[in-house]
């Protein structure tokens, strides 16, 4: 590799909203609270017009969106605003182009803004499923795309719908105490297994929620970050990857997040057991734990262990999830991403209130994205460290 | 999923033709390829061959939740044929308790749904009983 992201890139300011049900919010009117707390939490201060560049992530609104909603929401115009779309990894992949722009020296000070307001749409998401495809994807839905993962990890390994449960009770747990979190309650591994199917294996407790939320981020080059904090987070390592199905394997992975994994931990020059807390993507239960294998936090069939030893705990030895994940805190899915990379901000800076963890110092964020009549992922990795 | 797209796959739909790649023996279906998707190799020259409708279930799901006009519960699963294609299919004729990674299924020519008043066609899986 040529170039790399490492170390040329700091995130200096982070804010979102309250995810949730928020019909008394238009998308403009949540990007403006993102960007306002965002802007507020700069430690020294910033003024909009340090900003020299935006990138805006959202997937929902209608063909032909541009980079104008952000500057609407914003007051940023007469400065460059691209929109990024990659499906629900649309936020990370965001955060990664303004990373790219940043670290090439070519703006100081770039604004990271992922949003999404998926509750204006009254038919959602699954009308948009293709269930009429020929073929392609045919019938696939979102929590059939991820239980049919299930239903193939299921039985290579022999693990149980209750030991997949898990991630739900955790993440429900954890969701109970992070305040942005759409969803704060708890549940027991009995409630996961006899709620309603939606797609078997998944029930309703193995699925995130529809939601949505909006997230900021600001990141200038590592050279000028003592402007605005003297406690930037760097970014160490970023991969980004895509594959599909039918090209061959198990079903039992998702190919994309290894590879992705793969770009990020040799960029950041790290190994898996180097990181000390993660946001992994849990848009449904079994997601989360696949992709501990997948980032190489358990060998292929083992995820189930990190779970049933309190590991991946609020008080384990890696904690992933602390924001109640996907599943509690909700899916706008274009600001999925940025609001992992703002609670892992938060959380290597010490300011993760109740769901801070114990002293991080290398934080993982993992996002994946489906594509193509849900034929495939793709698979996005970020390292970030203090 | 619109009506060219059905058009431009009409044969391979119809008749079951995959398109098998020289250089990783990788299929396509229903698509021709010029570029491999599984070892990337461009171009190439893939040459089409009818398919034997049987295969196996490489994982299915049971979907229980569909916007109307969907009889649930509907099973569905990715299949692999027999010369290695990969397709999402609908299961038919089939008990839910006999479905199983691995489970053999032929496929069968059925209807699909209405689209702008023409009546879709395409394969269904089920059950494998003959050989």
């Amino acid at each position: 590799m040529t170039q790399s992201l490492h170390k040329r890139v700091t995130i200096v300011g982070g804010g979102m909203i309250k995810f949730g049900e928020l019909y008394e919010k238009s998308l403009e009117d949540m990007i403006e609270e993102a960007y306002l707390n965002a802007l507020s939490r700069v430690d020294k201060g910033i003024d909009p017009k340090d900003i020299q560049a935006a990138w805006y992530g959202t997937v929902y609104p209608e063909m032909g969106n541009s980079g104008l909603g952000l500057s609407h929401a914003t007051g940023l115009f007469d400065i460059p605003v691209t929109r990024i779309e990659n499906a629900c990894a649309t936020g990370s992949d965001t955060f990664r182009n303004a990373c790219m722009a940043v670290a090439a020296g070519v703006y100081d000070v770039a604004l990271v803004v992922g949003a999404e307001k998926m509750h204006d749409d009254p038919g959602g998401l699954i009308q948009r499923a293709d269930l009429k495809r020929l073929w392609m994807g045919r019938g696939v839905t979102m929590p059939a795309f991820f239980g049919l993962h299930g239903t193939a990890y299921m039985h290579k390994y022999g693990v149980t719908r209750e030991q997949v449960a898990l991630v739900s009770v955790k993440n429900h747990h954890n969701g109970s105490l992070y305040p942005y979190a759409h969803l704060r309650f708890e549940c027991s591994v009995e409630d996961v297994v006899k709620a309603a199917y939606v797609s078997y294996p998944l029930g309703l407790y193995d699925c995130c929620p529809v939601t949505d939320g909006a997230a900021v981020l600001i990141i200038t080059n590592p050279k000028i970050a003592n402007r605005y904090t003297d406690t930037p987070v760097y970014v160490l390592g970023s991969g980004l990857a895509t594959d599909s199905d039918l090209r061959g394997g198990d079903l039992t992975s998702f190919p994309a997040t290894q590879f992705a994994a793969k770009q990020a931990f040799e960029m950041a020059g790290l190994k898996s057991s180097e990181i000390d807390v993660a946001e992994i993507h849990d848009c449904f239960s079994i997601t989360e734990l696949v992709s501990y294998e997948d980032l190489g936090f358990a060998k292929p069939g083992h995820g189930p262990e990190l779970l049933e030893e309190g590991i991946v705990s609020l008080d384990g030895k890696m904690p992933v999830n602390p924001s109640g994940g996907l599943l509690a805190k909700g899916h706008p899915l274009g600001a999925t991403g940025v609001a992992q990379l703002v609670e892992l901000y938060e959380q290597l800076r010490g300011e993760a209130g109740a769901v801070q963890v114990k002293n991080p110092e290398i934080a993982l964020q993992h996002n994946i994205g489906i594509g193509r009549y849900a034929t495939g992922s793709v698979g996005c990795v970020h390292i970030l460290g203090r | 999923m619109t009506t060219p797209h059905q058009w431009r796959i009409s044969e391979s739909n119809a008749k079951l033709i995959g398109y098998r790649c020289p250089k990783c023996s990788w299929v396509s279906f229903p698509e021709k390829k010029r570029a491999c998707k599984r070892c990337g190799s461009a171009p190439v020259e893939m040459m089409g061959f009818v398919m034997k409708p049987f295969g196996k279930i490489v994982s299915f799901v049971v979907q229980h939740r569909l916007p109307e006009g969907f009889e649930t519960p509907l099973p569905l699963a990715i299949i692999e044929f027999e010369e290695g294609a990969r397709a999402a299919g609908h299961i038919i004729d089939c008990k839910l308790e006999e479905l199983h990674v691995g489970f053999e299924v032929e496929a069968e020519y059925r209807i699909m749904y209405e689209e702008n008043g023409l009546t879709m066609y395409s394969y269904k899986f089920k059950p494998r009983r003959s050989h």
